[in-house]
């Protein structure tokens, strides 16, 4: 998704809504205002679901509180509208914080049965409590005054919400297309991996959440005052399994796709009313059929639509204001690594590890001064992917200590290691995979610390600039490493080798000072092992220290300066190549048969 | 040649607007055996997974013991006794060892089975200890001998690997090399797809050479590991 142009199609799409009222009676404008604030709160769900991941079935819920909560200050405590409605939001994003806190401890369907827990504990309140009216709910709640518009009024009601919702599209666009939907994204598609990206994985998992509250919210303080009245069942769950049909028939990471499932399900209800008896069936059927037939709702089939008909729409770009337009921007400034204190990259001291039972790592010590290409082998199962994994704070140690630049980084998390300049690759590939090359690389080069994203409210303008630069680095790298052509194919879809390149790409996006390769040549023949020998070189030169895992000798002896050999969690050689390839106890744990048979064969 | 083995003839694959296969004819005779090299992206991997209906494909011919393999589903065509090692693993993380095992004998009828699983325990003595560990749990290069040991779970006449040796230890490569040479003088057909070229070789009667999507060369084994070409690019000497 690419936000820095636009085509007609946006454009029109918003002439067509201006003029649309002019068609409408009184009762489809009215229907026409719903809507358009169902569309708003679909789109909040998508955010959350669709691009964060979070299984959020309190959605309906969230849009409820934005509505009570405005209702009874303006009803009960006879607030102004005005003053009203930014509490009464601020509260819905309260609310979706607090919801969002289990999803620090659990994810997938347990965080659904969790959130849908709660969203039915605030169906049970509003039906039964006082102050919310009870069944009967609450009604006469005032319209937003405003001077000269009479906002009780459909057709002005409409205009106010449509103002509004471009505002909201715009905004969802915006984070769809740039860095906060992408670690949204990356951290969808795989936790471990965008944490070693140096995604904060808890907190933006409660940034999504956050993010549906807020449209939700926004989207229940306008119904409360345009409707004008409210009651418990329009926020149960009835309207929640609305919501998620909405995203899933759209298309779940889509801000149209959210949009459009919207506005059909919405129209289709209140237009073919008093078929209520069907109504839920229908919509079990028709999610049902997308699911089956368009696993990626109306969103994958107007991609698929558009890439086989190649549509030729023309595109303008956005202007983007940058410093001086036409001076090119200045690259962002390198991440500030601490000046190496001492020439020892890595020191680990005494390291162990044991799950449940299994010692996977027992008292390994190593060290690996800067620039140097170190080489980590060892039989199948003792302990090295593992010594990554504590290395890189994907495992805490159980025991030990981790030094990186002389520094004590002992249990810290995987994305402050990769904050302090920790980059790895990982044996089983663990790229985005509904992330294009492109994507994956932009994830792990953006170092902005999480606090930028309060650009996306303060100055978005600064946020697209940023977005091109980072684009044009992305693009770079990906030269280097001769995947400029498959920029913006989905990383899934590339050869195993070449997804191993977009990991190894992707790990130096992020400028680190210690690069941890887990099985870099695995899938490589002799001619691809060669280019990959000459990158890590490369790497080298430009001042990385790398530690390897691999099991090609050929390639290890070649590359390495020195060598750490594992077997049962335990340093059992180190040395260099050749010193560690005539060790005997290598030779019989690790090297087998054919070396053996070679050492003998020597004179 | 007899029609016992494997036949593919004219196999074409693509994704959307990518060809990955542009017409690959080959054959592997009962009991006989073929080795599959070439660079990434070259048309490999998705050439087995065509011969196992996972990627949609086109073919003048493809058939096992005389039955087409066109529009079987694949769990038909593991009943005709070929079997598949993805690449990358694939085994079922949230499953013990053992039942990964028994989820590769899943279309055979349940008498033996114990047996059969000690059969692959006594191939892979490194797995027997893990017998109820969950898989996932399992080192990268234990993955790879339980993702084999499970193809073997279903007595196979034709066994599929790509990239076998991927993630092993040279003292396992030893091992595994050892397994398939045995099963082969059982009599089981076997097709490799295998960047140890070296490996290839030795395991195999026949090679064939892919360069994007296209069959390049082809001949006995022993003939191609001498092939000046083929040492540079996939011997690296």
């Amino acid at each position: 998704m690419r936000v820095t142009r636009v085509g007609p199609g946006a454009p029109l799409l918003l002439l067509a809504l201006l003029v649309l009222p002019v068609f409408l009676d009184l009762y489809t404008a009215h229907v026409a205002v719903l809507i358009l604030l169902f569309v708003i709160v679909a789109i909040g769900l998508s955010l959350v679901m669709g691009f964060g991941g979070q299984v959020n079935l309190a959605q309906a819920a969230f849009f409820g509180t934005g509505a009570y909560a405005s209702a009874i200050l303006t009803t009960a405590y006879g607030w102004n509208p005005w003053l009203a409605a930014p509490v009464a939001v601020l509260a819905t994003c309260l609310m979706a914080l607090v919801v969002g806190l289990p999803a620090l401890r659990v994810q997938s369907h347990y965080l659904g049965i969790v959130s849908l827990g709660l969203a039915v504990a605030v169906a049970n309140l509003l039906t039964n409590a006082g102050f919310t009216g009870g069944a009967s709910g609450i009604s006469k709640i005032p319209p937003l005054p405003f001077p000269g518009v009479d906002l009780t009024d459909d057709y002005n009601d409409y205009y106010l919400v449509l103002a509004v919702l471009v505002v909201l599209v715009a905004l969802a666009r915006l984070i769809a297309g740039t860095t906060l939907g992408r670690r949204l994204k990356a951290m969808r598609d795989d936790t471990v991996a965008a944490a070693a990206s140096g995604i904060e994985i808890p907190y933006y998992r409660l940034l999504a959440f956050l993010l549906g509250g807020l449209f939700a919210g926004v989207a229940g303080v306008l119904y409360a005052h345009l409707v004008r009245y409210v009651s418990p069942d329009t926020f149960g769950l009835d309207t929640m399994f609305l919501l998620l049909a909405m995203v899933i028939i759209g298309g779940q990471d889509s801000i149209w796709g959210a949009a459009v499932g919207a506005a059909l399900l919405i129209a289709a209800r209140n237009l073919l009313a008093g078929l209520e008896t069907y109504q839920q069936l229908a919509y079990g059927a028709l999610i049902v059929a997308t699911v089956v037939f368009a696993p990626r709702g109306l969103a994958g089939l107007a991609a698929a639509a558009r890439r086989r008909l190649a549509w030729p729409w023309p595109s303008l770009p956005i202007p983007v204001p940058s410093r001086g337009s036409a001076v090119p921007a200045a690259p962002d400034p390198p991440t500030p690594f601490p000046t190496p204190a001492s020439a020892v990259a890595l020191r680990v001291e005494e390291v162990s590890k044991r799950f449940r039972g299994l010692t996977a790592l027992s008292q390994v010590s190593l060290e690996v001064p800067v620039g140097e290409i170190h080489g980590i082998i060892g039989p199948n199962g003792s302990g090295k992917t593992t010594l990554f994994n504590v290395i890189s704070g994907v495992d805490r140690p159980g025991g030990g200590r981790v030094r990186l630049h002389g520094r004590d980084v002992t249990g810290r998390r995987a994305y402050q290691m990769s904050r302090l300049g920790v980059a790895r690759t990982f044996q089983n590939l663990r790229l985005f995979h509904r992330l294009t090359v492109l994507e994956n690389v932009m994830v792990a080069l953006d170092r902005d610390p999480a606090r930028a994203h309060l650009r996306y409210l303060v100055a978005p303008w600064t946020v697209l600039a940023r977005e091109r630069r980072r684009r044009e680095r992305a693009l770079g790298l990906l030269a280097e490493f001769r995947l400029e052509e498959v920029a913006d194919e989905p990383a899934a879809s590339l050869p195993y080798g070449r997804q191993r390149q977009v990991e190894i790409a992707r790990a130096l996006a992020g400028r680190p000072s210690l690069l941890l390769l887990d099985e870099p040549a695995a899938g490589l023949n002799a001619a691809e092992q060669e280019e990959l020998k000459a990158v890590v070189r490369r790497i080298r030169e430009a001042g990385v220290t790398v530690v390897v895992i691999e099991h090609n000798m050929g390639l290890v002896m070649s590359l390495c300066e020195r060598l750490t050999v594992l077997a049962h969690g335990r340093v059992i050689a180190s040395g260099t190549p050749a010193e560690v390839a005539g060790d005997a106890r290598v030779i019989e744990a690790y090297l087998g048969r054919e070396a053996r048979d070679r050492e003998a064969a020597r004179p | 040649m007899s029609a016992a083995g494997l036949v593919v003839e004219n196999l074409r694959v693509s994704y959307g607007q990518v060809t990955a296969v542009r017409g690959v004819s080959f054959s592997i005779p009962e009991g006989g055996s073929l080795g599959v090299i070439g660079a990434n992206g070259a048309g490999k991997s998705s050439t087995l997974k065509a011969l196992f209906g996972l990627v949609e494909a086109r073919a003048d011919a493809m058939t096992f013991q005389g039955v087409s393999l066109c529009s079987l589903p694949p769990h038909r065509i593991v009943t005709l006794g070929i079997a598949y090692v993805p690449e990358g693993r694939r085994i079922f993380p949230g499953l013990t060892v053992r039942k990964n095992l028994l989820m590769g004998a899943y279309r055979r009828s349940w008498r033996g089975l114990g047996e059969q699983v000690e059969r692959v325990y006594e191939l892979f003595p490194g797995l027997r200890r893990f017998d109820r560990t969950l898989a996932g749990a399992l080192s990268g290069g234990q993955q790879q001998m339980l993702a084999i040991g499970r193809a073997l779970m279903s007595a196979p006449r034709l066994l599929v690997l790509d990239e076998p040796s991927m993630g092993l230890a040279p003292v396992l490569i030893d091992d595994i090399a050892e397994v398939l040479r045995r099963l082969r003088r059982e009599g089981v057909s076997m097709l490799l797809v295998e960047q140890n070229a070296r490996l290839t070789f030795g395991l195999t009667d026949r090679c064939v050479v892919l360069e994007n999507g296209r069959l390049v060369r082809e001949g006995p084994s022993s003939e191609l590991r001498d092939d000046p070409g083929v040492r540079r690019v996939y011997l690296g000497m």
